[in-house]
């Protein structure tokens, strides 16, 4: 939108007039999850066109590459990783309801995590490392109990660890390394998996101290 | 002037040579000398590079002859002008504050930093003042309001901060203001009341500006422009701007405001551009609108108007862009529109328009963009619409459009989009489109169209998509489609197409898309197909393909996805498959596939969504190399008949589905945590598959086959198994038989809970497993504290065991009268512990004494105790126990109930028939709880709640203490502790 402003500086109205034409067409509505894509496309920079199938005039997105959908044709992945991508994750990402997979890795994404993602309930990967995502870990990301895989490793992320991470039981995998991470490691939760080697590069304060060893095989229900 | 002074130095030798320092440190003249600061901080090889700036001479004796500069007759500085020049200063030389009599100063793109000097206040003589486009931080200074003849005010495209000066608006000469695209924060000012001449107001792409736009705005009569989009402005558009009669273009997208459009701006009769868009506005567009004669753009998409499109918005005769797209604006298109003679763009997207599209818009003959997608229109398309000549794009899809398409669009010869899907269009393609030399774009997805994709096809050469899937088309597939050699995407899916699959296809060889998925495809894939080099995307699911997969599909070096399953292929997975480095997703499953999965699927490392291979007739063992997909999250070998051991899935750390049910797997389950959270239906029906403790040996029982040296120990043990538990079972039975008339006699003493006399008779207990505990261990967690459900059948208890297993110990209730507890018990052994069911909890053994029976089954916290908890809820609620053998079809309770939830009984018909009768309430709330019980029994332990859930749900089960005083028999107790 800033770029508009700047155009109307320059006093050249039939310009802008050309602009707002281009960017109408390129903010076409087609399902919500296909809005929600295409405001990703139009927030990346995509210079290898892996997101050339991405035509937001299709009625769902099921067909695009990288885009995988269930059988209602609902997305429930985005393989987007190693793909040249530079540019920001979008707020509207988190307006993919039965999204399991988000794969972003090994890209040059900057600009921060949306808390958005916190509302992927089914959300069973969030892969972003190495990438140049900045900002803190939204604490959002507490929310997703369905999560098996958090990868944020190799980014330049900062402040501190939210503690509602402790809440993913779900949690198998959690690499939060090399990032610019401050405070302490948490070490209760699901957290009392994880060895430091989740956590090196930081700045944290302390290295967290050596797992406790296996939690008992049951958390015991109050009395049921 | 210059020139003359140069000649008289050089003339007079000796006295120049006297005075060269002084000239050159003096002679200039302090206008001059304020100006070289604009040089100081610069590169010495930046300022070489300026051509501008390498005229700046220090040993002039005035900057007048230096470019960019102007002076008065009286050799004053008045004007600087130095547009995109490379200055690169760290700041705005405060130097500049001495030129007193300068009137313009443009200082525009020049690469400075650092912030405005408030000095500047004291130019007096300022005219034009223009910083944009630099990377200038700080507050705009207030001393800038002192600049009482400044007429242009630039600071556009800077980093500014801080809030709008209020001084500002004391600037009665302004007529520009531009301090758009900046960071500056706070609320507009509203005191403008001097701002008398002020044309211009331009605060746009300033996101942290909050607060209301000012009313008084709508006094600045002067204005032609005002701009505040992307802006955090709120409140809503001041009906005060109708005053505005010089105003052309009002830009207001992209912020918070509300409420209605103001009618009032109907008077705006210079406004040409009304930029709306991406607000909140609610309310209905104001017919008076109409008013608007040099209205060429009218934006108001993204908000949430409702309402219909006033027919006056036709009387705008200089309309060229109208878009109301992705609001909820309802009613029908207006025939009038029509009138709008000059318009080329009409969006209507995205809204609840109804009925049917006017034939009179084909009288709008400058459209080039026509998109009334997403609404409720019906109707037919009219075929009219082949008089708009200049038309490019034509959006009807996601409507409720019938009729056929009209033959007419062969005439819209500009036409490169049409996309026409899902509505219930119907009939045939016509031909005629095939004839548009430009079109790209053809999409008629999910429509009823039938009849055959005609040969003409290939006349549209321009064609890059071709999306015509879920139809009813029916015939072959033309191979005249080879000819189209700009086709990326091609779509036939779910149509009734049949014959085979054209070899000519493999001439598009730019083609991306391959979807024929569920059509009536015969014969073989052509192996030519090998020679689309860029596919991406290959689904030949769901039709009759017979014969091999063509080994050369392993050309496929771009393929993302290739999805072959449900058809009749033969033969063995080619290993040409290695080349597919880009796969991230096979599907093989539902053919006829044989031979051994070759190691080459192993190089496939790409393989990251899914591995599927399922209901095939694939044998050998799963290759080694398969260790190397380590990024795969789901993998499907169900249904072969695979053999041999598994242990290289263990290093599948990525998986998160796997099924290798149905084949002849054998020896132990790897031990990682994500085996460790599957359940038992992923490996059923591999008998030779057993549990295991390190992950390399068995640790138990029957499939201990590692641990077992001979056939022959294996065949000795199982007999004496087995003829010890035949003994065992046949003489309690007589004994409990031969008690059975004196329980009934003291029929008041058995319905007494079990004291602890109870416990004292001699116990057996029969292991299913190795178990590494005793009944003295079993019997001390059988204490009140430790129950944790109670069922019609029994107690049930959490059991600590010494090695710290959990177990879960189900005492049964005596025997009643009119029952045969040996049967019960019996029944429910003889099931529960040979099945392994995911609805079942695995029983471990059990332990019987003249009085008491316990039955042992494993406690996994992730979720088998919920579902155990939700089958005790189940008992409670239906009056069964899990396994109810008088009804003699062996169901377990939780099967029985899906049944009969399925059924077209009564809700109600699956409670226990003492409870039907209870108040309705209660019944009510019995279902209620039923609901939370099918919660708790779910097929998948990850879909059932966790304890803590389950005792928020219970506390959602709405009941006033009266209404459980009514019964003598609490369902649930009531305290939050509980459940």
């Amino acid at each position: 939108m800033e770029l508009f402003a700047r155009t109307i500086s320059a006093s050249a109205l039939a310009l802008l007039c050309l602009i707002l034409v281009f960017t109408l067409f390129s903010t076409v509505y087609g399902n919500s999850e296909g809005d929600a894509l295409n405001a990703l496309k139009t927030n990346l920079v995509d210079p290898n066109n892996v997101l050339q199938s991405w035509d937001a005039t299709l009625v769902n997105p099921c067909t695009w590459f990288h885009v995988t959908c269930n059988s209602d044709n609902s997305v429930t992945r985005v393989d987007l990783g190693n793909a040249n991508l530079s540019g920001q994750l979008v707020p509207q990402l988190g307006q993919l309801p039965n999204l399991q997979y988000l794969e972003l890795y090994s890209n040059t994404i900057s600009g921060t995590i949306p808390s958005e993602l916190g509302d992927l309930a089914n959300l069973v990967s969030l892969d972003l490392y190495f990438n140049n995502l900045s900002g803190s870990i939204p604490g959002s990301l507490g929310n997703l109990q369905k999560l098996r895989f958090l990868r944020l490793n190799n980014n330049t992320l900062s402040g501190t660890i939210p503690n509602s991470l402790t809440n993913v039981y779900s949690l198998q995998v959690l690499d939060l390394s090399y990032n610019h991470l401050t405070g302490t490691v948490p070490v209760n939760g699901s957290f009392s998996l994880f060895t430091p080697i989740s956590f090196v590069g930081n700045y944290l304060a302390s290295p967290p101290p050596s797992p406790p060893p296996p939690p008992s095989p049951s958390t015991p229900p109050s009395s049921s | 002037m210059e020139r003359t002074r140069r000649g008289t130095t050089t003339r007079y030798f000796p006295i120049f040579a006297l005075f060269f320092f002084l000239r050159l440190v003096v002679s200039l003249s302090p206008d001059g000398q304020a100006l070289l600061s604009l040089l100081s901080e610069a590169e010495p090889s930046s300022k070489l590079s300026s051509s501008v700036l390498s005229t700046w001479n220090p040993s002039d004796p005035t900057p007048c002859s230096w470019q960019g500069i102007t002076c008065s007759p009286q050799d004053r500085v008045i004007s600087i002008s130095l547009p995109e020049t490379f200055l690169n200063l760290s700041s705005l030389p405060p130097q500049l504050s001495s030129l007193s009599s300068i009137q313009l100063l443009n200082l525009s793109s020049t690469n400075i930093s650092g912030s405005i000097p408030p000095s500047f206040g004291g130019l007096t003589h300022l005219r034009l003042l223009d910083l944009s486009s630099n990377s200038l931080t700080g507050p705009i200074p207030s001393q800038l309001g002192k600049l009482s003849s400044l007429q242009f005010l630039y600071l556009n495209s800077n980093k500014l901060s801080g809030k709008i000066p209020q001084q500002i608006a004391n600037l009665s000469s302004l007529q520009v203001l531009c301090l758009q695209d900046n960071l500056l924060n706070g609320s507009v000012p509203s005191k403008l009341d001097s701002l008398i001449s002020l044309q211009q107001f331009r605060i746009g792409g300033n996101q942290y500006l909050t607060g209301e736009i000012p009313p008084q705005i709508g006094f600045l009569t002067n204005l032609t422009t005002f701009g505040a989009a992307a802006t955090g402005l709120s409140g809503v558009i001041p009906p005060t701007f109708g005053n505005l009669i010089n105003l052309q273009t009002l830009a207001l997208y992209d912020t918070e405001i509300f409420g209605s459009i103001p009618p009032e701006l109907g008077f705006c009769s210079e406004l040409r551009n009304l930029y709306l868009h991406m607000n909140k506005l609610t309310g209905s567009i104001p017919a008076q609108l109409g008013n608007l004669q040099k209205l060429t753009s009218l934006l108001v998409w993204g908000n949430s108007i409702s309402g219909p499109i006033p027919a006056e918005i036709s009387n705008c005769s200089s309309l060229v862009v109208l878009d109301t797209s992705a609001n909820e604006i309802s009613g029908e298109i207006p025939g009038d529109l029509g009138k709008l003679v000059v318009l080329e763009q009409l969006h209507l997207s995205d809204n609840a328009l109804v009925g049917s599209i006017p034939w009179q818009l084909s009288n709008c003959t400058s459209l080039t963009a026509l998109q009334l997608d997403k609404n409720r229109l019906s109707g037919s398309i009219p075929w009219q619409v082949g008089n708009l000549k200049y038309l490019q794009s034509f959006f009807l899809w996601g409507n409720a459009v019938t009729g056929t398409i009209p033959a007419s669009f062969g005439n819209c010869t500009e036409l490169y989009a049409l996309d026409l899907s899902r509505n219930k269009l119907t009939g045939t393609i016509p031909e005629e489109i095939f004839g548009l030399k430009k079109l790209s774009k053809l999409l008629l997805l999910g429509n009823s169209l039938t009849g055959l994709l005609p040969k003409s096809v290939s006349n549209c050469e321009s064609l890059v998509r071709l999306r015509l899937g879920e139809n009813q088309l029916s015939g072959h597939i033309p191979k005249e489609l080879g000819q189209l050699q700009n086709l990326v995407f091609l779509d036939l899916y779910m149509n009734h197409f049949s014959g085979s699959l054209p070899s000519e296809l493999a001439n598009i060889t730019v083609l991306e898309l391959l979807d024929v998925h569920n059509n009536y495809l015969t014969g073989e894939i052509p192996a030519p197909l090998g020679e689309l080099v860029n596919l991406e995307q290959l689904d030949l699911s769901q039709n009759s393909f017979t014969g091999e997969i063509p080994s050369s599909f392993g050309n496929f070096s771009y393929l993302n996805k290739l999805i072959l399953n449900n058809n009749l292929l033969t033969g063995s997975i080619p290993k040409s498959i290695k080349n597919l480095q880009k796969l991230t997703l096979l599907d093989l499953s539902f053919n006829s596939l044989s031979g051994p999965i070759p190691p080459e699927i192993g190089y496939v490392t790409s393989l990251t969504i899914s591995l599927d291979l399922s209901s095939n007739q694939l044998t050998g063992e799963v290759p080694e190399s398969m260790s190397s997909l380590t990024q795969l999250q789901a993998l499907d070998l169900s249904h072969n008949m695979l053999y041999g051991r598994i242990v290289v899935l263990s290093f599948l750390t990525s998986l998160t589905s796997l099924n290798i049910s149905y084949n002849n797997f054998s020896g132990p389950i790897p031990i990682t945590p994500f085996f460790r959270t599957l359940s038992s239906n992923s490996y059923l029906l591999n008998p030779n598959l057993c549990e295991s403790v390190d992950g390399s040996t068995c640790s138990s029982g029957q499939a201990q086959r590692n641990g077992l040296r001979s056939a022959k120990t294996i065949a000795l043990v199982t007999v004496i198994l087995a003829s010890v538990t035949i003994a065992f079972l046949a003489s309690w039975i007589l004994v409990i038989r031969k008690h059975k008339y004196i329980m009934e006699k003291s029929s008041s003493m058995s319905n007494l809970s079990p004291g602890a006399e109870d416990f004292s008779y001699p116990w057996t207990m029969i292991p299913f497993r190795k178990l590494n505990f005793n009944i003295e261990n079993i019997l001390d967690c059988l204490k009140d504290e430790n129950v944790i459900g109670k069922g019609c059948s029994g107690v049930v208890y959490k059991a600590e065991m010494p090695n710290g297993e959990l177990i879960a110990v189900k005492k049964l209730w005596k025997a009643k009268r009119d029952e045969e507890p040996i049967d019960s018990f019996a029944s429910e052994i003889q099931i529960l512990g040979h099945i392994r069911h995911r609805n079942i909890v695995k029983l471990l053994g059990y332990c019987s004494n003249k009085c008491v029976k316990l039955l042992l089954y494993n406690y996994i916290p992730n979720g088998n105790l919920q579902q155990l908890y939700g089958v005790v809820l189940l008992e409670i609620l239906t009056g069964r126990s899990a396994v109810e053998p008088q009804v003699g079809d062996g169901l377990h309770i939780v099967e029985w109930v899906k049944r009969k939830m399925g059924s077209f009984e009564p809700a109600v018909s699956v409670l226990d028939s003492k409870l039907q009768g209870l108040p309705d309430q209660m019944v009510q709330e019995m279902l209620q709880t039923l609901g939370i019980a099918m919660f708790c029994v779910n097929s998948s332990p990850s879909e059932r709640p966790t304890m803590k859930e389950v005792v928020a749900l219970l506390m959602e089960v709405k009941s006033s203490p009266e209404e459980w005083g009514k019964t003598s028999q609490p369902l649930i107790k009531p305290s939050p502790h509980q459940s």
